[in-house]
């Protein structure tokens, strides 16, 4: 593995990362106070939405694998872990958003009366800062407990001593075998606590910020839609990750074909599942066929918007389908690699899709410059913060007891598929 | 346990048993022969003794038939999802569980037939091309759920029978009364070649991988029966995800609740250990805060949707008439299970079998809540007297349904191993050759 300080890309990169980041601010804040505010307002939404959700998910995925006490993917449960390091930043741009809320809530000026105890924006703004900062507190307590004992390993044995915030973080370091056995036991709590915090938290989310933006529309799924669709773009990213791991952390030990075809299986599993989500609104809703529940999807799907509908729907769901049943792909690390973007990008699409044509009433579809560049700008202050997560903190789970060299996997001797 | 002694520990099941084992046989067949004098009664009678009265023209038996479906449903997720997920418990329940749903499926299968008037017609419901000019609404999800069941028994049936493929091979050379003969034919000269466990090996993966689906689709196509509609309280995009988590929330119960007797019969306690129960009540609590989340979320949603119709279903639910099931079945599926969040009362067998035994409550009530209590308050206030309480012979049948599971799943177990002899020597095959102590510490 890499060891711990080495840069995980280099200056020159990150200082791109910081200056994305610089643009975005500059495109949205242009956006809100001399352009079309609306279009400026829903970017950051989408990208809220869509960068936080990736930030959560890393920690979902690192908590299920310890509730589940899976061996196969140990290697990349940092990795996976990293993305936490974006969750701050998206709570700064949470606050944006609840600051600028009547300018782009559509239930602030067109009221509906039976839903003002729910959608008022003393208790909008209330609900979704504590929600977050319970969400986020727990998942970063989780992520503490399983890098603590890893960088007081490295300390402890002389090969990396710590500096700085991570310094911080060993305080009262009592040993390695003493602290091992605590963070299991701490994260081995926290685990449940993070999965079930996080089915309430992002249910809440996908109510205030998409499902309440057509007031009149209602789905009692709308919640497990949303946070199922983010963790397939989360194991899309983890898929992503794992094989620029390999390469550039030199985790080729830690990470193999038979480590990558499981994040692929993986991935096929949720890809199938975001459409069983969908599916099960839809085939209900069209059934049903009540004005009030068909609205939301027949302005998605006929008119100006129904490409980009079909593109989404192809982009998550019919390409990785068919794609990911080959396990040459899903071995591959170009192979995955490739189709997890296609995944990604549908992701943030369907994000987008879910959001503005809520918002957005003039003609077309809205994806333009100012989408363009705020877009940019998150993406690059998600990347930097990914980055430096790695290069702070020990790139493999070391104390981990699951942890294990690829050739220790279970298919590399298994007679199954032989 | 070593591998000389798993075939004699696990066929032991398949000698004569003691005399617990035929109590329970005989207190299983009384329950089947009551439900069936009741619903030769019925068939007699007429529908009338069912209770039945409008609105509500579904009541216990489509509740039976929905609670039967589910309990299915945890079979295959331990036989099909858990393996390929490579969770190597599994293994010491697996078979167990895989009887319990095509048993449990059969079970199910039954009340369409006692549910409709002319039980003598049911074949009218399949789906072919006939004389009588008869032909189906593909457009009804009641014919979904024809096509939806029928491949789940078909695919669990013959999921049951590859594994069992082997060990009626094992059987075959060991027991030596009648059963002998039956074990030649069932086991289609199985040799133990080496062709012929590659063969087995490939095609119990591709089975997995069949039966994964069908986990998820069987119980979403019975939860469209009544989300189809546009019925309050049963018009829900949640339902098919809620459904499935429900099936195997029970399924899982009733797996504990055969499992704890069945251990202690057989004495099979160093096969199925604490650990496989521990595992099952945590997949149990998982599967519970998900039935509970969609509780929640559903209330929630019949508020925020600003529908009087909505709102008066919901509140009726919890104040109305029947809100004595809708309490105890809150009090079964959601409060009780989080007990099982405490290691001491998840490793503790007699808590975990009380527990199993309310879950089994909870989610009959539940089926029965949304059933009776959302046919009860429809668009139509003139509807709303809530007339319908079950009668004895519906009380008869569903007892005979769990006297017709009960005695199918004893005879199962003393006539075919209940434990997979094959995956238990393989699990232990892999746990002695991946020997974890021999990594070194990675710094």
């Amino acid at each position: 593995m890499i060891a711990v300080g080495t840069p995980v890309v280099s200056d020159d990169t990150r200082r791109l990362y910081v200056g994305a980041g610089v643009v975005g601010a500059a495109a949205f804040l242009y956006g809100v106070f001399l352009g079309d505010s609306i279009r400026a307002w829903q970017s950051l939404l989408v990208n809220f939405l869509f960068f936080g959700g990736l930030a959560q998910a890393g920690v979902v995925l690192s908590a299920m694998m310890q509730v589940t006490s899976s061996r196969w993917g140990r290697a990349l449960k940092r990795t996976a872990e990293a993305t936490s390091a974006f969750l701050p930043v998206s709570f700064v741009l949470l606050l944006v958003l609840l600051a600028g809320v009547s300018d782009w809530a559509p239930w602030v000026h067109a009221p509906v009366e039976a839903k003002q105890a729910w959608l008022n924006i003393p208790f909008f703004v209330t609900r979704q800062i504590l929600g977050c900062l319970l969400l986020g507190g727990i998942s970063l307590a989780y992520v503490y407990r399983s890098v603590r004992p890893d960088i007081g390993l490295l300390d402890q044995s002389g090969e990396h001593a710590a500096t700085g915030f991570a310094r911080h973080l060993i305080a009262g370091w009592r040993g390695i075998d003493e602290e091992r056995e605590t963070a299991q036991r701490s994260q081995g709590r926290l685990a449940p606590a993070v999965l079930i915090a996080y089915a309430w938290v992002f249910t809440l989310v996908a109510f205030d910020f998409f499902m309440s933006l057509d007031p009149h529309w209602f789905s009692s799924l709308a919640g497990g839609y949303y946070f199922i669709g983010n963790l397939f773009a989360g194991f899309a990213f983890l898929a992503v990750t794992a094989v620029w791991a390999r390469e550039r952390l030199q985790l080729t030990t830690y990470i193999g074909p038979h480590q990558l075809h499981d994040v692929g299986k993986l991935l096929f599993g949720f890809c199938i599942l975001w459409a069983y989500m969908f599916w099960s609104q839809y085939l209900v809703i069209w059934f049903g066929d009540l004005p009030e529940e068909t609205e939301f999807i027949a302005h998605r799907m006929h008119g100006a918007w129904a490409p980009l509908a079909w593109t989404v729907f192809a982009m998550v769901f019919v390409i990785p389908f068919v794609v990911l049943l080959s396990r040459a792909v899903k071995t591959s690390p170009r192979g995955l690699t490739a189709i997890a973007c296609v995944g990604l990008v549908g992701m943030w699409l369907e994000r987008f899709i879910l959001v503005s044509p809520s918002l957005w009433h003039g003609d077309g579809v809205p994806l333009g410059v100012v989408e363009l560049l705020v877009t940019v700008g998150v993406l690059g202050l998600f990347a930097w913060c990914f980055t430096t997560f790695l290069q702070t903190f020990p790139v493999l789970p070391l104390s981990d007891p699951r942890l294990e060299p690829a050739s220790a996997h279970p298919d590399a001797h298994d007679v199954h598929t032989e | 346990m070593s591998f000389a002694t798993i075939n004699d520990d696990i066929l032991r099941t398949l000698r004569p048993p003691g005399a617990l084992y035929y109590a329970g046989l005989a207190l299983a067949l009384v329950a089947l022969s009551i439900g069936v004098l009741a619903f030769l009664y019925q068939a007699r009678t007429g529908m009338g003794v069912a209770g039945y009265e409008h609105p509500i023209l579904w009541g216990v038996y489509i509740t039976n038939f929905v609670f039967w479906v589910g309990i299915a449903h945890s079979g295959t997720l331990i036989s099909a999802v858990l393996f390929l997920f490579r969770a190597t418990w599994r293994t010491a329940v697996a078979r167990a569980a895989e009887a319990m749903t095509v048993i449990a499926v059969a079970t199910a299968g039954l009340f369409p037939i006692i549910h409709i008037g002319r039980p003598w017609f049911f074949y009218w419901l399949i789906p072919y091309p006939n004389e009588r000019g008869l032909w189906v609404n593909f457009r009804s999800p009641l014919v979904w759920d024809l096509f939806a069941i029928g491949t789940y028994l078909t695919v669990s049936v013959m999921f049951l029978y590859l594994g069992l493929l082997p060990d009626i091979a094992a059987a075959r050379d060991t027991i030596t009364d009648w059963r002998r003969r039956v074990y030649r034919v069932l086991s289609l000269g199985w040799l133990g070649t080496d062709r012929q466990w590659r063969h087995y090996m490939a095609l119990y993966g591709f089975f997995a991988a069949l039966a994964t689906p069908l986990v998820v689709s069987v119980h979403s196509v019975v939860s469209w029966d009544f989300a189809m509609s546009i019925l309050p309280g049963w018009h829900s995009t949640i339902f098919a995800p809620y459904f499935v988590a429900g099936a195997i929330f029970s399924g899982l119960a009733m797996v504990i609740t055969l499992l704890v007797p069945m251990r202690r019969i057989f004495k099979l306690e160093s096969y199925i250990t604490v650990h496989h129960f521990e595992n099952l009540a945590k997949l149990m609590l998982m599967t519970s805060l998900i039935v509970s989340y969609a509780y929640v979320v559903e209330f929630f949603i019949a508020w925020y949707s600003g529908s009087p119709f909505e709102q008066g279903t919901f509140y009726d639910r919890m104040f109305g008439q029947y809100w004595a099931y809708s309490w105890t079945m809150f009090t079964c599926n959601v409060g009780v299970p989080l007990l099982l969040f405490s290691k001491a009362i998840r490793t503790n067998l007699r808590a975990l079998f009380v527990i199993s035994i309310f879950v089994n409550i909870g989610m009959w009530l539940e089926r029965y809540v949304i059933i009776v209590s959302s046919l009860s308050h429809d668009f139509d206030p003139a509807n709303w007297s809530g007339v319908y309480s079950p009668t004895w012979v519906e009380a008869a049948i569903t007892l005979g349904a769990f006297g017709l599971f009960f005695t199918l799943f004893l005879l199962f177990v003393k006539n075919f191993p209940a434990i997979s002899i094959t995956e238990m020597k393989e699990t232990m095959a892999q746990s002695t050759k991946a020997d974890r102590g021999a990594w070194p510490d990675p710094v």
